[in-house]
């Protein structure tokens, strides 16, 4: 197990130390961050200063081992929009998407897994029918216009719940929804699907021939089965989630966290800030998928440690 | 039961005691576009900055709400002292938040702050001519330039004035501290500032007690939190929304939406096809039906009506399609292609703008080819060393209200966006940034917007509005300078 | 002992089940009646899509939509254990007084638990016993079905088990409770011919250990003829010949039950004189009116277009308007 770790942690600092390159790349090579730092009216020679300030001055392979170097010690260099170190920017609002991200999509498993076991039970059902059909619906809804939506309809006309901003709980509540729609749609429908996969299967004909209660033949025998893809699927939204949706949705609601900073942060040109967030994130995936790995091995004892 | 009753009466009495109280001490929640990148004065050149600390801090110049340059913590408008020397005399008494005075000596350590190369200020865009300052006495001040520059009142306008001691010792970035009408109270990164009521203004203490800064960049969050009740001022509202919120405002800003035609272009070096571009364009149609009537046409030329410079004589280009169209017959146009370059999401109704001109081009005989790059791609085609397009779009923004602003991003051939080789036009544009007259300079800005307007160089479109939503217990009349001035609002109950 | 004095311990009456497809509704079950007695082993043979395991899910309750049952009855020791609108009364004695072991030992257990969680999970639902009583008790079942080393295997998963090794899993299960009634349903299709006939002999001798009855299903007649008592043939979803094994395998009055017995390789016919029934079952969606083996049958005539009454045959029933007439000779074998 301990070497295995350590053998899923080099590839990961692989992947992460190569999109961090590719992201190194294309931020250089396309695009000019000097004039979309500058003001409009910027001299040539104030360019040049500016330029030679941020060391974009220098040939692109020194560049590149400064950035490499400074990359062990997590040292970013300085937000250019920010004027503060990049780290520190991160640090900032991360965990405010961390914390956003991880009520929306722990509330939109819990529900996707009662509502999709429900819907499982009764496969053709009415109950079945009416939550397929809401899942898709929730699908085939971009997030910016649910999230204006509830805005609309929580904050103008009902006036209950605060329209942006980040502070109370109740602050949580719209952009939590709004992100966790989606992944509870698509967890909904891939858990009812393979819950009607599992209770089809012998084993569970085997538990009920047992007398097992109902509740344990669905939690204890095809709930667990069902984890697994369960799982991939909730570990992708995860990444989805915080590296996609939250773009959209952190900037509806105004809520301070990485995808609100991404989206500035290239807007502005921001090239070192856009390289720490992507780091982060690649950081984040990976370490995603090694969990997932481990989860994975405790739940099914077929998969192997190779 | 009943003492429980009696005890909920007695809660909300309390409520309802310290409600009232609360609304005594007045406070109103501003939403803006974006966050303050840092809360340093002199360092960047960021609008939620400045949406901020206009409120903080002061400048020796300022500006009537309509735009004419007024003292600021001058006591009276500089002179002239020498060919490129002004001299301010300060207001007297005036103290920093932190009890720091303002004097001569606070001037001088702002100016140099500013113009230390060290701090690589992105205000020296504005400040560029700026050398030094030089304590008179007390309350006297000169500011040296490097040649004669008969702007440098307004750009005292744009130049903050910072406590000495704590630029040194403090911590600027997070720690504003002014000489105006509210003082710093906390910024929660990502959420919210807070600015209170200097109850010691020398200007007198602004109605307004409290204002929550919030930070929302999508433009219906803001419109929603306006309507929810949650917003007493919103900016960028779009023109269709008007009709939505409880209350706007609109007011001519600083941006004017333009064209700059490749002048020395195989297509549009020729002056007729240029004249047709102009004629072919419905301007009155564009202002009504894409800003609701929230844009001015623009008069023959790209200068801001309220900058020193506007030639008020000229007049719009008129509407004339078969005019244009025959124009192009005659310059054996017909059928060439003519490239519209353009970017999206940057400026109010940009792309809107860019589709609506290449439609009535197309109408004229040209083949009308439009590019809509992403921003820093369309910064290149703008400024960059490449060819030169032969038609660009931009709206361009006078923060020092003169002229020499738009000449010398436009048309000088120092600067960074123009596309002839008028040498002659060049030249009287040099002179006009130096001119030490200003009847003289006045006249000269009159005479090249003119020759300009003939020679078709631009396609000048709207002055655009600036429109801000308010709620209903607001009462503002925005300003020129789209300056967030919260000492000039106040609130109804 | 005479077991026809002993009251039934289970019984099925006219049971009628269907089930909705998209092609139609299927008449799996065609008024289907049988009895067990203690102790009793009955083979219930048949073809593929006869009924027989839709037989024994019907008496475990595994009947779930888009299967109903729509008519009749099954009573346990003369109580009602499973009827027509889902109604059930099953809780308590599937599992404990009547088990199953199912055709594929390599699907019937969770893979993702282990052996000893899925024997335990029995004796504490049913017998409350505690974890500890449990896992003693489950090491002793596995050590009884013929498990070396049972308390190591305790802890395996099933993947890490042969088939056979899972089928005697399955049948620790099915034993732990002490049941009267096991229905083995084809426990030995899915394994090989030697581990067959293992598995064969650990129900034979459980059965006298534990005085089993056991409900035996198979497609194989040979199975059948050592192992139960009494057989009942299936076809088309009714059971057309019942009775005593010996007396069915020497006398076969059903012209299917010859047919079958006639296609079954044994010892004493060679392969070329193995009779081959012509055509195929009849589709259970439509079946034929009357007896729906007619199709098939060289005995056929008009009076078979009627349902055919259950005629005596010494050792039991047949369905049969010409039962007990040999119906292959001078067939094409």
């Amino acid at each position: 197990m301990g070497s295995y770790i350590l053998g899923r942690l080099a590839q990961s600092g692989l992947v992460v130390l190569g999109v961090t390159t590719v992201v190194f790349i294309v931020t250089r090579v396309f695009g000019d961050p000097v004039s979309l730092m500058l003001p409009l009216s910027a001299t040539a020679e104030q360019k040049a200063a500016f330029a030679h300030q941020i060391g974009l001055d220098q040939p692109l392979l020194a560049q590149f081992f400064a950035f490499a170097g400074d990359l062990v010690t997590l040292d970013f260099g300085e937000s250019l929009w920010q004027r503060r170190p990049v780290i520190e920017v991160i640090a900032d609002c991360l965990p405010n998407s961390l914390l956003l991200v991880s009520v929306a999509l722990a509330a939109a498993t819990l529900m996707a897994v009662l509502l999709g076991a429900i819907a499982a039970l009764r496969p053709g059902g009415v109950i079945d029918k009416a939550i397929s059909g809401i899942a898709l619906l929730g699908l085939s809804m971009p997030q910016f216009w649910v999230g204006l939506l509830l805005i609309l309809v929580m904050s103008v006309y009902l006036k209950l719940l605060p329209s942006s901003g980040m502070g109370s709980a109740a602050h949580l509540v719209l952009p939590a929804i709004t992100l966790a729609l989606t992944p509870l749609a698509r967890q909904t429908m891939l858990l009812r699907s393979s819950m009607i996969d599992e209770l089809n299967k012998q084993y569970v004909r085997t538990a009920r021939a047992k007398g097992m209660p109902f509740a344990r033949v669905l939690i204890v025998h095809a709930l667990r089965n069902t984890w697994i893809p369960f799982l991939t699927l909730a570990g992708w939204e995860f990444i989805l989630t915080l590296a996609g949706y939250s773009v959209v949705v952190e900037t509806v609601f105004a809520w301070p966290g990485l995808g609100l900073t991404a989206i500035q942060a290239i807007q502005r040109g921001d090239l070192f800030l856009v390289q720490g967030v992507v780091f982060t994130i690649a950081v984040l995936i990976v370490t995603v998928n090694i969990v997932l790995d481990i989860l994975f091995r405790a739940i099914d004892p077929r998969i192997g440690l190779n | 039961m009943i003492r429980k009753c009696l005890n909920a009466l007695g809660t909300t009495a309390l409520a309802l005691a310290v409600g009232t109280a609360g609304a005594w001490a007045q406070s109103i929640t501003i939403a803006i576009g974006s966050e303050p990148s840092t809360l340093d004065p002199q360092l960047r050149d960021d609008g939620g900055e400045r949406q901020v600390n206009d409120n903080i801090y002061e400048t020796l110049m300022a500006r009537k709400a309509d735009g004419a340059l007024i003292p600021g913590l001058a006591a009276a408008a500089p002179e002239r002292v020498s060919e490129s020397a002004w001299e301010f005399v300060l207001r007297e008494g005036i103290e920093f938040h932190n009890g720091e005075p303002f004097n001569a000596d606070a001037v001088v350590a702002s100016v140099e702050r500013i113009i230390d190369p060290t701090n690589k200020s992105e205000q020296l865009a504005y400040l560029g001519t700026i050398v030094s300052a030089e304590k008179v006495d007390e309350t006297t001040v000169r500011i040296l330039t490097d040649g004669p520059d008969p702007i440098l009142p307004s750009r005292m306008y744009w130049m903050k004035m910072i406590p000495p001691q704590h630029a040194q010792s403090g911590n600027l970035d997070e720690q504003p501290v002014g000489t105006g009408p509210y003082k710093f109270v906390d910024w929660q990164h990502g959420s919210e500032i807070r600015i209170e009521a200097n109850e010691g203004y020398w200007g007198g203490a602004p109605e307004i007690d409290e204002v929550t800064y919030r930070f929302v960049t999508e433009s219906g969050t803001r419109l929603s939190g306006l309507m929810s009740g949650e917003f007493d001022v919103i900016t960028n509202l779009l023109p269709e929304y008007t009709s939505a919120v409880p209350k706007f405002a609109a007011v001519e800003g600083l941006e004017t939406s333009v064209f700059i035609l490749g002048a020395d272009n195989a297509l549009t070096s020729d002056p007729k096809v240029r004249e047709a571009l102009n004629l072919a364009i419905d301007r009155e149609s564009m202002a009504k039906n894409l800003f609701g009537g929230y844009a001015t046409v623009a008069k023959g030329q790209p200068v801001n009506p309220k900058a020193f410079g506007y030639n008020p004589d000229l007049q719009p280009y008129p509407y004339d399609p078969e005019r244009a169209k025959a124009l192009i017959a005659e310059a054996g146009a017909t059928g060439k292609t003519l490239r519209v370059n353009g970017e999206s999401g940057r400026w109010l109704k940009d792309r809107e703008q860019i589709e609506a001109v290449a439609g009535y081009w197309a109408e004229t005989g040209l083949e009308v080819d439009i590019v809509i790059e992403e921003f820093s791609q369309y910064l290149d085609s703008l400024m960059g060393d490449g060819p030169r397009p032969d038609s660009i779009f931009l709206a361009n923004s006078n923060e020092l209200l003169d002229a020499d602003r738009e000449s010398t991003f436009l048309l000088h051939m120092n600067g960074p966006a123009y596309s002839n080789s008028d040498t002659g036009l060049t030249e009287k544009l040099s002179k006009a940034r130096t001119m030490i007259d200003e009847q003289e300079r006045q006249a000269l800005y009159h005479e090249v917007y003119e020759y300009v307007r003939g020679q078709n160089y631009l396609v000048p479109l709207f002055h655009l509005q600036d429109i801000y939503g308010l709620s209903e217990r607001m009462e503002w009349t925005p300003r020129v300078d789209a300056k967030l001035l919260v000492s000039e609002m106040s609130v109804t109950e | 002992m005479n077991r026809r004095d002993t009251p039934p311990l289970l019984q099925i009456k006219d049971l009628k089940v269907q089930f909705a497809t998209r092609a139609g509704i299927v008449q799996a079950l065609r008024g289907v009646s049988l009895a067990v007695r203690p102790g009793e082993t009955l083979g219930l043979v048949g073809e593929s899509g006869s009924g027989k395991s839709v037989t024994s899910q019907a008496i475990m309750g595994l009947i779930s939509p888009p299967g109903e049952i729509i008519e009749g009855q099954i009573e346990w020791r003369g109580q009602p254990l499973v009827g027509a609108q889902h109604t059930a009364h099953g809780a308590g004695i599937w599992g404990k007084e009547i088990s199953t072991v199912f055709q594929d030992p390599m699907t019937s257990l969770n893979p993702l638990m282990t052996v000893g969680a899925q024997i335990g999970e029995v004796l504490t639902h049913h017998l409350k016993m505690t974890r500890a009583q449990a896992r003693r008790r489950s090491a002793e079942l596995l050590a009884a079905v013929g498990i070396s080393a049972p308390e190591r295997r305790l802890d395996e998963y099933p993947h890490e088990l042969s088939g056979g090794m899972r089928q005697r899993v399955m049948i620790a299960i099915a034993i732990a409770c002490e049941p009267a009634l096991l229905i083995a349903d084809e426990p030995t299709t899915a394994l090989d011919v030697t581990i067959q006939a293992q598995i064969l002999e650990l129900l034979v001798r459980l059965q006298k250990e534990l005085g089993l009855a056991i409900i035996f299903i198979t497609h194989d007649l040979g199975v059948v003829a050592g192992l139960c008592h009494r057989t009942s043939v299936m076809y088309a979803g009714q059971i057309v010949e019942t009775g005593e094994s010996d007396f069915i395998f020497e006398h076969p009055a059903h012209p299917y039950t010859q047919g079958l017995l006639g296609s079954t390789l044994r010892l004493d016919v060679s392969e070329d004189e193995l009779l081959y029934i012509d055509g195929l079952p009849p589709s259970l969606i439509s079946p034929p009116d009357g007896c729906s083996f007619r199709p098939r049958c060289p005995l056929a005539s008009d009076i078979c277009r009627k349902a055919p009454t259950h005629a005596m045959t010494g050792g039991g029933t047949a369905a049969c308007w010409h039962a007990k007439t040999p119906a292959w000779d001078g067939m094409d074998r």
